[in-house]
């Protein structure tokens, strides 16, 4: 085993530039508010580069841990994952906004767990995927843990309730099966399995069914709950090739509901236009093409999985929060990747990027 | 460690197929909703952001006639609390309630809610303000919006009458010229956020209004103050439950004050009724009583039916005319026409709207204006009740002369009273001098207008000169009379109809006295109006006295030179006047004082002095006193009455 000279390049600029566009637009769309909610309109900003500061921190130590020590982490951190999935479920921890019981109190800051049990979960997969080798395509070994660990974190998960970030959980638990070797077979008997369970969900929550209604056809009520997507629309639309103007978007002021957070994608095309909008799309972009092709040059199993997970991870994220704003997508909360306000996401998507930069500087 | 799976190759390729068919999908949705839709989701979203934004202007001053502000427009500051952004509302909603006298309880459940922003209180006095400046707690602050101040409080309030929150006039003149005051409303396309709130974009210009007109009447700070004060003393003295003065300038027709007891404080509208703000000198009619022989006088000295001279027998008190019988309150024989203005004769002013008859009694009615408005600039005047002469019972030809079963408003009477002072012109009363918009631009110019010549100038200066007589010895006015001027006028006390039981109220009265001074070159036509005085009810003895305290200060206010400087001339000897003068609400006399000497004196120090001494005095006769009972020098018997018997 040899050491790489240096970290893929290519990465750290997309992250340092998406960071760039992130701070930005958080001032952007978060000015007014804050000045409306608190009278302190760098209130959302602080906060967002305190976060980044440490999400920079952690980005660099991530990047210079050897990655094979992460794989004495992959334990550990899925006990401590689940632990506070759990303890965010139990009243008097867990702190409830909007409905949702999704965060933890953590030394004046509010956690999210769901952001430190996506890293678990990935570093399990990888760890475990690597550890079963070609007995992943034995469904009673390769595959029925991973469902039951999997089946777990999204379980919790969706009690917090917080589907859209189950649903990714979902997608990278098929993911890694898939390019670990996991029998067609298998996968397909999973999915079918899967769908009375997705179904259910869905179907059992009128909140969720109606939200799916409107995905279907916002305009319908374009006064209620199709209110939100069609708000996205206007922004987005609005913006057309050029975009307003940067810190021009009038659908920031009180149009858009969590215009820093869920929906800044939307200001983004409003305020940057098709070219921004593509711009911010482009950079993802080279993040997942760089960790496919780094996925694809590992050697090492484990090395190999936990690459493919967090290329998966980051670009998965992002591809549901811009395809939400812009209608491919049921509505549902989610922040982009170093661009939306939020502490938890901001760090742990840092250290993420960082744990893949570390990835990369591996050539075996 | 066991190898990789040699497949892996192939399915990592499909994963980033799988990506890169998500990424392209989110960049053709991306041209769609951009390019494709861009320009339709645009115009929707300016749908909701633009709106079109009116700002009001500062509203106009209005301005007496010299210039002294009657009402404007201040910016007074809101109180308002992000309650959001409290640690701990009870102290606050404690130190607040404080400062601002309000409930410290309901405050705090309003500060406990979990809005960003709640009103505390709206339009603070400045003192309140500093208050809260000091206080200077975060979370609470204070905006500006505008609130109209009347600086003279009470001064002339029914005139002007007040404004409701959002500055828009609601009575008086602020509603007559709202347009004017308020101005012109601009407004421009501006952006609105999602709470409906204007957005201040870059690059656009705050705009500019121009404030609204200001006013500038012809009222005068001086003399209605004046009006307002001795109406007050008036109306206290005699108990009377209202009243009304009115000042114009006879040969313009301006009005240089219009005072209403009570009195009305339009900084405080809320919590006064409207009876209080209702401008009654103009929305009121009242039955005019002897007053009106004047207009009878005018009609038939204008057609020549009767001269100054011409001797009317009055019936010694007691007429029978169409069924009824009139009554005097003296038994008068036969009376020079003057003298029946004199000594006010209903008989005598029947009979002398008998020789004018019907139509000819009514046509100068209408022409002194009667019946119609009479066109001045403040809201709700109201015609009158003149009704046609064709209607008239037979008995109405002779009540009419006297005032009854008609009805004028106190401008109606005042402006025909103006008539007969400038020589028979008919003036349209107005109150507003004119209007100055911004930049100075002049929007409304009053100038005196002529309604109609209504009798000749022969006849206006005869007859100024009959009224002269009401206010010389032996008329019922003598108490108007003013020192060093020559009044002429009229007394009244009329009757008020009786709305339960039909036909007139046993007491209640009327009491006025109408005139205009200097009476041969009149710079002043004042009209006082006393409603239901309780103590006396006789226009001589209640109104009267109030003309005279109005007329000599704003006279001297409006530096008019005395004309003459004898007071009284001796009038005729014929007749015989009694005037009950009860000077002060309570008699101060003791039976162990002796009886002053009052022979030799003329009626106007005799009653200065009886006035000095708190004395009830009867006075018989004009001139100067001849004989006093009980005699000088004397102890005050049974009677608490001295009787002074004048002779000239």
């Amino acid at each position: 085993m040899r050491k790489g000279t240096s970290i893929d390049g290519w990465i750290f600029f997309a992250v340092a530039a998406l960071l760039a566009v992130g701070i930005t637009m958080v001032l952007s769309t978060s000015y007014l508010y804050a000045q409306e909610r608190y009278a302190d309109a760098t209130f959302f900003f602080r906060k967002q580069i305190t976060a980044v500061a440490v999400g920079m921190a952690a980005l660099f130590i991530a990047a210079l841990v050897p990655s094979t020590a992460y794989r004495r982490f992959a334990y550990p951190l899925l006990g401590i994952g689940l632990l506070v999935l759990c303890l965010v479920l139990v009243p008097g921890i867990g702190l409830s906004r909007g409905g949702a019981r999704r965060w933890l109190p953590l030394g004046g800051f509010a956690f999210q767990p769901a952001e430190l049990a996506k890293i678990s979960l990935v570093l399990y997969l990888a760890h475990s995927l690597a550890k079963k080798g070609i007995k992943v395509q034995t469904f009673s070994i390769g595959i029925l843990p991973h469902l039951i660990i999997g089946g777990l974190f999204l379980g919790l998960i969706l009690l917090e309730p917080d589907l859209g970030t189950a649903l990714i959980l979902g997608l990278i638990l098929f993911l890694m099966l898939y390019v670990s070797g996991a029998k067609l077979s298998h996968l397909l008997l999973v999915g079918l399995l899967a769908l009375p369970a997705v179904a259910l969900a869905v179907a059992g929550s009128e909140y969720r069914l109606r939200r799916l209604l409107t995905f279907l056809d916002p305009w319908r009520d374009a006064s209620t709950s199709g209110f939100q997507i069609i708000q996205s629309y206007i922004a987005f639309g609005s913006g057309q090739l050029w975009g307003r103007g940067l810190g021009e978007s009038r659908q920031k002021l009180f149009y858009l509901p969590e215009a820093h957070t869920d929906f800044i994608y939307s200001v983004i095309g409003e305020e940057l236009g098709l070219l921004g909008a593509l711009a911010v799309l482009v950079l993802f972009g080279l993040i997942v093409l760089r960790g496919f092709l780094l996925t694809a040059k590992i050697d090492d199993p484990f090395a190999q999985y936990l690459a493919l997970g967090l290329t998966s991870l980051l670009g998965l994220q992002a591809i549901v929060h811009m395809g939400v704003v812009i209608g491919l997508m049921p509505t549902k909360g989610l922040v982009l990747p170093f661009i939306s306000y939020g502490g938890s996401a901001m760090v742990m998507n840092l250290a993420e990027a960082g744990m893949l930069l570390s990835l990369s500087r591996r050539r075996m | 460690m066991s190898r990789n799976w040699k497949g892996i190759k192939g399915r990592l390729a499909l994963s980033g197929l799988f990506f890169f068919l998500l990424f392209m999908a989110v960049a053709l949705r991306a041209v769609q909703l951009q390019i494709v839709q861009g320009e339709k989701l645009r115009r929707l979203g300016e749908r909701q952001h633009l709106k079109e934004w009116i700002v009001q202007p500062k509203r106009g001053t209005i301005f007496d006639r010299a210039g002294e502000p009657l009402a404007l427009s201040l910016e007074a500051q809101s109180v308002y609390v992000r309650p959001s952004r409290l640690e701990e509302p009870k102290p606050l909603a404690q130190a607040l309630a404080r400062i601002l006298s309000l409930d410290a309880g309901e405050l705090e459940q309003k500060l406990r809610t979990k809005k960003p922003f709640v009103w505390v209180k709206r339009q603070i006095t400045p003192k309140e303000a500093e208050g809260i400046k000091a206080l200077d707690v975060d979370g609470v602050g204070m905006s500006e919006e505008p609130r109209r101040y009347y600086p003279q409080g009470r001064l002339a309030g029914q005139v002007l009458g007040f404004v409701g929150r959002d500055s828009q006039g609601l009575e008086g003149l602020e509603l007559r010229y709202d347009e004017y005051l308020r101005g012109e409303a601009g407004s421009s396309v501006v952006e609105r956020d999602a709470l409906g709130r204007r957005v201040l974009v870059q690059g656009v210009q705050e705009l500019e209004i121009p404030p609204g007109a200001d006013m500038h009447l012809t009222l005068d700070t001086t003399i209605q103050h004046l009006a307002e004060k001795e109406l007050e003393a008036a109306a206290a003295k005699f108990r009377a439950k209202a009243g009304i003065v009115v000042v114009a300038e006879p040969f313009t027709g301006e009005i240089l004050a219009l005072a209403q007891y009570p009195f009305f404080n339009p900084n405080s509208f809320s919590g006064q009724s409207s009876s209080a703000w209702r401008n009654r000198a103009v929305t009121d009619s009242f039955e005019p009583g002897s007053t009106f022989k004047a207009i009878v006088a005018a009609a038939a000295l204008e057609e020549g039916v009767i001269g100054k001279e011409d001797l009317i027998f009055c019936e010694f008190g007691r007429y029978a005319y169409a069924g009824k019988i009139i009554h005097d309150t003296k038994e008068y024989g036969w009376l020079p026409f003057y003298k029946v203005i004199q000594y006010s004769s209903n008989i005598g002013a029947a009979k002398v709207a008998e020789r004018l008859k019907k139509e000819r009694f009514f046509k100068y009615m209408e022409r002194f204006g009667f019946g119609q408005p009479t066109g001045i600039d403040v809201p709700g005047e109201v015609p009158g009740l003149l009704r046609g002469a064709e209607t008239w019972a037979p008995i109405d030809l002779a009540t009419h002369a006297f005032g009854q079963g008609i009805a004028t408003t106190p401008i109606q009477l005042a402006m025909a009273y103006a008539a007969i002072a400038n020589g028979g012109f008919l003036m349209r009363p107005y109150i507003v001098r004119r209007s100055v918009g911004p930049g100075g631009k002049l929007l409304i110019s009053n100038q005196p207008h002529v309604v109609r010549r209504v009798v000749s100038e022969n006849t206006a200066r005869l007859l100024a000169s009959i009224l002269k007589g009401v206010v010389s010895e032996g008329g019922t006015g003598v108490m108007a009379g003013v020192e060093g001027f020559e009044v002429a006028g009229k007394t009244g006390t009329a009757q008020k109809p009786d709305l339960v039981r039909g036909g007139y109220a046993e007491k209640k009265r009327v009491a006025s006295f109408i005139g205009f001074v200097p009476a041969d070159d009149p710079r002043l036509v004042l009209l006082v109006l006393l409603d239901e005085p309780e103590v006396n009810v006789y226009g001589g003895v209640v109104a009267a006295p109030v003309f005279r305290h109005i007329a000599s200060g704003a006279l001297r206010h409006l530096g008019v030179v005395p004309e003459k400087p004898e007071v009284f001339f001796p009038a005729g000897k014929e007749g015989l006047l009694r005037v009950e003068h009860r000077i002060g609400d309570k008699l101060k006399l003791t039976t162990d004082q002796e009886v002053p000497d009052f022979v030799g004196l003329s009626m106007r120090a005799a009653i200065a002095k009886a006035r000095a001494s708190k004395l009830r005095v009867e006075l018989r006769g004009n001139g100067y006193v001849v004989k006093q009972s009980p005699a000088p020098g004397s102890a005050w018997g049974k009677t608490d009455k001295l009787t002074l018997n004048l002779a000239g």
